[in-house]
């Protein structure tokens, strides 16, 4: 199918967006432009009209999903993607970013990477793309229940985490003030 | 109400409760110090997660800097939490007529306000608001209004300074906003005391992304959402999150 100008011009502008989503998932910059080529290049070969933009935004996401999703089954083709959901880790900030493991983003990246899979998704989708619930079953074709109860086991796991990181990080106080 | 679970606490952080839930939440919240404190906590580590990526370029990083353009954002993060823990974070339980309200008049129920100084202004608010939902939209102008009519009928100085980031920037985009005829009418009443301000970040971004962002003629731009809030906070400003 030939595509309208414009058309691949929607596709193109979400690229940034899906790059986020992508290096969000994986850690690597590479890897992550690599995800957001092929799935941009397969919605580009696909025959879905999608007018309303947040049901293509969604879409273009599921694709990544997908993508990202044969990866790793190609990296692992023996193993059961449904246990590497709730156990695999992306690989931790190489030698070069521990200049920078003191700053907190690089910090709560490092917590992020090192949620199960299934966990660190549903939070990146929720938080970062500000989906709803039920943009992020839909995308990643799961029950809503699912999404609620990864979300929340992976607020919880990372905020564990980063207090591990920084004991200095402790939650806030609440004070009333009259 | 029966303690909600962890699940709904953070789905009433991403407002994805019915308004009946947000009720009983609320409610549970006034009762319930150490409730309202872990979706406090939540509500922090939401942003934290969203300013951790916020500036991740599709560029590859340079080796000898991959950190290049994250510092400013993570100092400014950093800055949060570690005032945070200094003087704690500062809430105006404004759940029941009775105690927040006392502080502010003229807020709604509905609302926690947080500030970080120690000596707490409250004469300024910082709403700010992160989505293009109507109803956030809608409830960020209703309640400068309201503070500002409140305030000025009893004759006491307010400021209000409404702050636009991600999908909240549409509400002041020319091109997308659907209360610009409401923005209009609050800047004329209220010229001194309200300021509507965009995300230089967010502006940069959509911009990154092929589009052109035009504000409306009395928007002003600061360099990011989280310098303007954490620049007011330590000024002790209250934060309103809409």
């Amino acid at each position: 199918m030939i595509w309208p100008l414009n058309r691949h011009r929607d596709l193109n502008r979400m690229r940034p967006r899906l790059y986020r989503l992508a290096y969000a998932w994986c850690h690597d910059p590479h890897l992550a432009d690599d995800l957001v080529q092929e799935a941009l290049s397969k919605a580009m070969s696909t025959a879905a009209l999608l007018k309303e933009p947040r049901a293509m935004e969604c879409w273009l996401m599921s694709i990544l999903n997908n993508c990202w999703r044969d990866v790793l089954r190609s990296r692992k083709p023996h193993d059961d993607i449904d246990q590497w959901n709730e156990s695999l880790e992306s690989p931790l900030p190489g030698l070069d970013e521990q200049y920078a493991e003191q700053q907190l983003s690089f910090q709560v990246r490092r917590a992020i990477g090192m949620l199960p899979l299934a966990q660190r998704q549903v939070l990146t989708l929720v938080d970062i793309e500000e989906c709803s619930y039920a943009e992020v079953a839909t995308i990643l074709g799961v029950p809503a229940g699912t999404v609620m109860s990864r979300l929340s086991r992976a607020r919880f796991a990372l905020k564990a985490s980063l207090q591990a990181m920084r004991p200095g990080i402790a939650a806030p106080r609440l004070r009333r003030v009259k | 109400m029966n303690t909600p679970s962890k699940e709904h606490v953070s789905a009433f952080v991403d407002a994805e409760l019915s308004k009946q839930e947000v009720a009983d939440m609320l409610e549970a919240m006034s009762e319930d110090k150490q409730l309202a404190e872990a979706a406090c906590e939540l509500r922090n580590l939401k942003l934290m997660v969203r300013h951790a990526y916020e500036d991740t370029m599709e560029s590859k990083p340079s080796p000898s800097h991959p950190w290049r353009g994250h510092a400013s954002r993570a100092i400014a993060a950093t800055l949060i939490l570690g005032l945070g823990s200094l003087a704690g974070w500062k809430i105006h339980e404004s759940i029941t007529p009775d105690n927040g309200m006392v502080a502010s008049p003229g807020l709604p129920k509905d609302i926690h306000p947080v500030s970080l100084a120690l000596a707490l202004r409250t004469d300024r608010f910082i709403l700010h608001v992160d989505s293009n939902k109507p109803e956030q939209v809608r409830s960020a102008l209703d309640r400068a209004s309201t503070l500002l009519s409140n305030r000025q009928s009893s004759r006491q100085d307010v400021h209000i300074e409404i702050i636009a980031n991600n999908h909240g920037l549409d509400m002041l985009r020319r091109d997308r906003s659907q209360v610009v005829d409401r923005i209009n009418q609050l800047s004329d009443a209220y010229p001194d005391n309200l300021k509507f301000v965009a995300c230089g970040q967010s502006v940069k971004r959509f911009e990154q992304e092929g589009q052109h962002v035009k504000l409306l003629p009395q928007v002003q731009v600061a360099s990011s959402a989280i310098d303007e809030i954490v620049t007011h906070l330590k000024e002790g400003w209250t934060y309103i999150k809409v």
